[in-house]
């Protein structure tokens, strides 16, 4: 598909859609279709011209047939609470809602995976799973609405994947609709295969090479205990040392999650869990394991943070407790609201021990250009997540906010890390692309994707700077929007 | 499997540009290049084959203990980077037949063995990776950190890829502490039956072993099943793995893990029946019957057939065993990605290696 042809949505290959998923499971009024204008990610918008919530890999194949036939473009969606843009429909064309594609197919507790529609929300897995002594380890913070087609299209991390590992490690097969409408299954939940490993690839492609419609992932059994601990400091540069310390003394959290200041004092007021007001930065800290092996873990963790400079390490007495806090931690988002009009939740990694300088780096980035910043984060990865506060309403604040964002990204990349750890490329950060890999290394990866979507009719703009689409170039970023923090 | 020829030159490249000079040259002159330790696609060779040896490229390019990850050239050999990492308390827990194998060839060959069940594949470990294709392209992909999901990810790939689709150069690994201590129980049953009967049990067990392997022959089975920890824990699993298994004969060893993983190492050359591991026990009786007894990794589903009779003929047994329960063989000598002709595979292939350069396809020859 060229980059210059504008595509055409004609009331024939509507009449076709129609035939496949019947009327009442198509948009195409402007006023319905709005809501589908943008993901989390607000800042760059563009309508679709039809929606279609199909409910069966059979219909996928179909619609996107009926895509190829007429040259429309065509962009998966699961809950659409991507942050970087994946749900785009860059030029336009169909957006394939998956989200009635819902049914868990098939539980195998004994050879440890299920088989999952991709439209199945994250925690309604782990739900069905409860009480059989396993669950899904990837948890999103966004784990209530988004879908495991999502996570695996964004390759999702979450709070325990430090210890368990994101979605790709969880993820054994994958059947997907190709870009020519045909539905293939890569991998499987037999141990080796005879090809190379596809799946792995797939996995993080976002959406760009083709629609998931159904997945194998593993299960895991759960551990026999926990302990969860707040650790409150009174400087940041000691609670990243300390981070820094617990994982360089060889010890593998189950979570290690930062918060700074200004989150904790944003959280008390909607949770009132009893965080110290005062503290600069706390810990939120678990490891499971072993009922023999979790005190003796637990009272490491307790003595390298007091080395550091801890002034308090409290330890969860109750599931209940263990479950505010977690509860607190995950719907951190919630309470930003309370901090400001706006925000922009930013996705950079650095490695672990080069913590305190981004830190430091990001403070200075606040002062320099007068915008407040909170921190909520996976710490034990490295992975930031600093929340950008302001007024959308203040064009100039605007803009001091996208150069802030810009900088402690550039930063990361100085530092030896990435721009994303978790949210994806998308649309958001085509530009940084460039600046994380050659030449050679995108024109490879543009290879890559054109060995699964050769004409480009699948998601296009999105991840790579050369990714084709149709008949509208890469719109620039000129406001960071209101988006959700981790 | 088809003839192929014997490499006829060698080469030691000390640098990526010298690994892009001998394969640009080998695509101009339609010669082919073996990676050397790398068992390459089973189809016929009709040229000139240069082995390349990374032996001479084997730096340690970045080694920030304290976060866990490590970067080196692709010939390090297994054993030495293991030692590197084991001063710093830390390892890389895979196992290897052959620790004097470089890195890169390992990565390639996808290998695995006994400690699988806990610590999962090279998959979960290379989270950086420098390569150069069959068109003297050098290209990268993921980073350093040990979180990262821009770009697609050409680490996983390339992992087990052997050597298809390009010549690895440079490696980033995330890593993991060393354990403190460590037991390896051998539990001994009357037949898989009972064996079949503790795997059960043991699905739901409260220890966390990180090995969990079988072995199956006439008239008797075992299971060998490794933990890590402090001792307490270790301690302590064996307690409950004993109580879950209800075996008639248990035999703890201390700290032998390391030896029992590399003494699996011979295997790499059998075929490999992979099984639902719920399949393992009922697999490992059918191979009885058809003259073979079986060893392999009961918590992956992976067992290795070898021949106790006249009768026994170890691939073709797995592969009625692998065809009757729905699992797949895979084996060094005849299996190879290359050699999977769906059309995703061979579209790889002509992107990477155009000349054929590394999959020896013969010249003149369609995939
Ligand atoms: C409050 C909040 C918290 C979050 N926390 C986390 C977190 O902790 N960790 C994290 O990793 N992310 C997090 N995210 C980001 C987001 O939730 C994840 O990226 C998630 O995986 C997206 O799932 P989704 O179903 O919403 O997918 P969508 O947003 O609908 O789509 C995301 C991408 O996947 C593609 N896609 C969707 N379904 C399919 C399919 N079936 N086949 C092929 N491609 C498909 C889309 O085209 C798009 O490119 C958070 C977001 C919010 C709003």
């Amino acid at each position: 598909m060229s980059t210059t042809e504008p595509c055409v949505v004609t009331p024939e290959f509507l009449r076709e859609l129609a035939q496949i998923v019947g009327t009442e499971r198509l948009l195409d009024s402007k006023d319905e279709l709005l809501v589908y204008e943008c993901d989390g990610y607000v800042v760059e918008k563009s309508v679709p011209d039809v929606v279609v919530f199909v409910e069966s890999a059979a219909e996928v194949s179909a619609v996107v047939k009926a895509c190829v036939k007429y040259s429309v473009p065509f962009v998966p969606r699961g809950a659409g609470t991507s942050l970087a843009g994946g749900c785009l429909p860059v030029g336009g064309g169909v957006m394939i809602s998956l989200t009635r594609m819902r049914q868990i197919v098939e539980i195998n507790l004994r050879d440890r995976f299920a088989i999952v529609e991709p439209g199945v929300v994250n925690l309604n897995l782990s739900r069905a799973l409860a009480g059989s002594g396993f669950h899904y380890a990837p948890d999103p913070s966004s784990q209530g609405a988004c879908t495991i087609g999502g996570n695996v299209a964004t390759n999702s991390g979450g709070p325990h994947t430090l210890k368990y590992g994101v979605t790709v490690n969880h993820v054994i097969g994958v059947e997907f609709v190709n870009t020519e409408g045909d539905i293939v299954r890569l991998g499987g939940p037999c141990g080796r295969q005879n090809d190379f490993d596809m799946t792995g690839l797939f996995v993080g492609s976002e959406g760009t090479f083709g629609v998931v419609t159904k997945v194998w992932v593993r299960i895991t059994r759960n551990p026999a205990a926990y302990r969860t601990m707040l650790a409150i400091f009174d400087s940041v540069d000691d609670c990243s040392q300390a981070i820094s310390n617990i994982i360089g003394a060889g010890i593998v959290p189950a979570a290690l999650e930062m918060m700074d200041k200004g989150i904790v004092g944003a959280l008390e007021e909607a949770f009132q869990f009893g965080f110290p007001l005062d503290a600069e930065a706390v810990l939120l800290i678990e490891v499971d394991g072993l009922e023999v092996a979790v005190d003796d873990e637990a009272q490491t963790i307790t003595q390298l943070c007091t080395d550091t400079g801890a002034r308090e390490v409290r330890l969860s007495q109750t599931d209940d407790e263990r479950a505010l806090l977690w509860k607190c931690r995950k719907q951190a988002f919630g309470a930003i609201g309370r901090l400001s009009p706006s925000y922009c939740t930013q996705d950079g990694v650095v490695p672990r021990t080069q913590l305190p300088q981004i830190l430091k780096f990001i403070a200075e980035v606040s002062e320099r250009h007068d915008i407040a910043v909170v921190n909520v984060f996976h710490a034990g990865d490295g992975n930031l997540h600093p929340i950008l506060l302001f007024d959308e309403r203040n064009a100039e604040q605007v803009q001091r906010v996208m150069k802030a964002s810009d900088e402690i990204l550039e930063k990361c990349i100085e530092l030896g890390g990435s721009v994303t750890g978790e949210h994806g490329i998308g649309v958001e950060k085509i530009s940084f692309m460039n600046r994380l890999f050659t030449e050679t290394d995108l024109e490879v990866m543009e290879d890559v994707r054109k060995t699964f979507n050769p004409s480009g009719i699948c998601s296009p703009g999105k991840l790579l700077p050369t990714a084709g689409a149709c008949g509208m170039e890469h719109i620039e970023r000129s406001h960071p929007g209101r988006k959700a923090a981790m | 499997m088809s003839s192929t020829a014997a490499p006829e030159g060698w080469l030691r490249p000390n640098s990526v540009d010298e690994v892009v000079r001998a394969i640009k040259s080998a695509a101009e002159n339609s010669t082919a290049i073996q990676l050397r330790g790398v068992v390459p696609a089973d189809v016929p060779v009709q040229r000139r084959v240069t082995s390349l040896l990374m032996d001479d490229y084997k730096a340690v390019v970045d080694y920030p203990a304290r976060d866990m990850t490590i970067t080196v050239q692709a010939g390090l050999h297994v054993c030495e980077l293991n030692r590197i990492l084991a001063e710093e308390g830390q390892q890389l827990p895979i196992d290897c037949f052959n620790p004097a194998m470089g890195i890169g060839a390992v990565i390639a060959s996808d290998e695995s063995g006994p400690r699988r069940f806990g610590y999962g594949t090279l998959r979960d470990y290379v989270i950086g990776i420098e390569a150069v294709d069959g068109q003297g392209r050098i290209f990268h992909a993921g980073g350093r950190v040990v979180k990262n999901v821009a770009g697609y990810d050409l680490c996983r790939l390339l992992t087990g890829s052997r050597g298809a689709l390009a010549a690895i150069t440079q490696v980033t690994f995330r890593l993991k502490p060393r354990p403190v201590s460590s037991r390896l129980s051998v539990f001994t049953f009357a037949d898989a039956n009972k064996l079949q009967q503790a795997l059960e049990r043991l699905n739901t067990t409260e220890a966390t072993p990180v090995i969990l392997d079988f072995a199956v022959s006439e008239g008797t089975a075992e299971l060998r099943i490794g933990v890590e920890g402090a001792d307490a824990s270790c301690d302590w699993q064996i307690e409950q793995l004993t109580a879950d298994c209800q075996a008639e004969e248990v035999a703890t060893e201390q700290n032998s893990i390391a030896q029992y993983c590399s003494s699996f190492g011979y295997r790499w050359s059998c075929p490999a029946v992979s099984v639902l591991p719920s399949q393992v026990a009922t697999a490992a009786r059918m191979l009885l019957k058809r003259g073979c007894v079986s060893v392999g990794h009961a918590g992956t589903g992976i067992l290795y057939p070898s021949r106790i009779s006249e009768v026994g003929e170890p691939r073709d047994a797995a592969i009625e065993v692998a065809a009757e329960l729905g699992g797949s063989v895979t084996s060094w000598d005849h299996d190879h990605p290359a050699c999977s002709n769906t059309p995703l595979t061979q579209r790889l292939l002509n992107t990477f290696d155009p000349h054929s350069v590394f999959h020896w396809k013969p010249s003149g020859a369609e995939s």
